[in-house]
């Protein structure tokens, strides 16, 4: 019984669109709202297609965390600083431009 | 409203150049363009430090004026030579066979668990902050603004002149490299090759 309804699921699978075009619209699914044939056609298609259900929550994970770290500028690790040799520039610069601007 | 319309600059770059600078950095993968960004980001404050209202932290203050400097960069950059619309080499389109179904050895592999869990461990930010490297450098630069900037695509198109399906194709190829590089160097193997 199991195995009839993983037969029928894969079946589905096959009457929707490629994984090719699958995969696209997975990714414009992040970008822009998708008519709801096009929603459809994913949710079909990825139940019965475990790599292509595979790649949407892969996608999902990468999207979830680069939405939480975006904003932190710690993401791109402590080892990146500004060479001091720029920041006593910039210091500099800073410095004449204020007191240009008074 | 700060009292003195004269900015004490001088704590400036020891408090927040490193941070903005490693704001800079992610967005636009350049040492020299990000110490440009800062510098920019830094006389602009200084220019505008009278409109500053004190409301917002001045770390929040520098980031919005460093956003608006990024892309800028960008906006410059698409003008010249219509650097963006030119459409990018596919190398990808190999994942799949001729019927359009996956081809075995190129399909996405377990991540084991739940991808989720994976991804919060600390030294998979290195392995994705270098993944993030490796994307060409249109492609990187559409996706840091869509997904780091959160900016909407049709704001995108307009600021970089392209159509919307051509932002859409790049940031698709964009999200397909990083997962595979991702996939190679984090679950595959703890080598990190860049991909040429």
């Amino acid at each position: 019984m199991k195995k009839l309804g993983m037969l029928i699921m894969k079946m589905m699978a096959m009457m929707t669109p490629s994984c090719e075009i699958i995969t696209h619209r997975i990714s414009e699914s992040f970008d822009r709202k998708l008519t709801l044939r096009e929603r459809l056609s994913i949710r079909i298609h990825t139940l019965g297609c475990v790599l292509c259900n595979r790649y949407r929550r892969q996608l999902v994970a990468i999207h979830d965390i680069l939405q939480r770290y975006s904003d932190n500028g710690e993401f791109a690790g402590e080892d990146e600083t500004l060479p001091q040799a720029s920041k006593e520039r910039l210091k500099q610069q800073l410095h004449d431009s204020s007191q240009h601007a008074c | 409203m700060p009292e003195n319309k004269h900015p004490q600059t001088a704590h400036w770059v020891d408090d927040y150049s490193d941070y903005l600078y490693r704001y800079a950095l992610m967005r636009v993968n350049n040492t020299a363009v990000a110490e440009d960004l800062v510098q920019e980001t830094f006389l602009s404050a200084l220019k505008a430090y009278a409109n500053f209202d004190g409301k917002s932290s001045e770390k929040t203050w520098f980031v919005s004026i460093l956003k608006h400097k990024i892309i800028d960069h960008y906006r410059k950059k698409s003008r010249k030579a219509k650097y963006f619309q030119e459409p990018t080499a596919d190398d990808s389109s190999s994942d799949f066979g001729e019927n359009g179904f996956w081809k075995l050895e190129n399909a996405p592999a377990d991540w084991g668990g739940s991808p989720e869990e994976a991804l919060h461990q600390k030294e998979f930010l290195h392995i994705l902050k270098e993944c993030l490297t490796f994307l060409p450098d249109k492609i990187a630069t559409v996706f840091a603004l869509r997904e780091m900037e959160g900016l909407e695509s049709n704001y995108i198109c307009k600021e970089l002149d392209i159509s919307a399906s051509n932002l859409w194709v790049m940031l698709h190829r964009a999200r397909k490299q990083l997962r595979k590089c991702l996939e190679t160097n984090w679950f595959g193997s703890t080598e990190l090759e860049p991909k040429t």
